[in-house]
């Protein structure tokens, strides 16, 4: 089964946000097929952060677990959280 | 009533939070004499201002930061500045 990681996104990003967008593009081509990432900014977030209980971005949910929150994480730190999430 | 605006991004990063708990502790010093408001960065009110970084304070309609965060200590200098402009 594919494991989906959500990952949040103010609107303007700052540069942690930034930062994880593009770890997001760069985890979904390395892990193709195996993981479904979807990228939730700004306005169209809002729903999936309540739902989440969030408190602020940039966030990684991994099938609806929070494991980031606030900080663009290391590459070791999300591989870790991906590990943890089954992957 | 002094009217200060922040400008954060939706959803809002630790940055922006913090400076509107900062925002929001400076104004508990001056009780029903400062309002604290907070504003989407990308919004008409946003426009208003130019807002181009987050995230961005406004006191009576002046831009006193932008990208910076402010201590309490400074937001409190600020209002007390207006406060007595205002007298």
């Amino acid at each position: 089964m594919k494991l989906r990681m959500e990952v949040f996104s103010g609107d303007p990003p700052c540069p942690g946000c930034t930062a994880i967008l593009a770890l997001a593009d760069e985890y979904a081509r390395k892990y193709k097929g195996k993981l479904e990432v979807i990228k939730l900014v700004g306005q169209e977030a809002v729903p999936k952060f309540e739902e989440y209980k969030l408190s602020c971005v940039p966030a990684v949910v991994i099938n609806e677990k929070i494991r980031i929150e606030g900080i663009c994480p290391s590459r070791t730190t999300l591989d870790n959280a991906l590990r943890e999430g089954g992957l | 009533m002094i009217q200060v605006k922040i400008f954060g991004t939706t959803p809002p990063c630790a940055r922006c939070k913090e400076m509107e708990r900062r925002a929001q502790k400076a104004a508990a010093g001056y009780p029903d004499r400062v309002e604290v408001a907070k504003f989407d960065a990308l919004s008409e009110e946003g426009d208003r201002y130019g807002v181009m970084l987050t995230p961005t304070v406004v006191i009576n309609d002046r831009v006193v930061a932008a990208g910076k965060l402010l201590s309490e200590e400074e937001i409190a200098k600020y209002i007390a500045k207006e406060l007595e402009a205002a007298s």
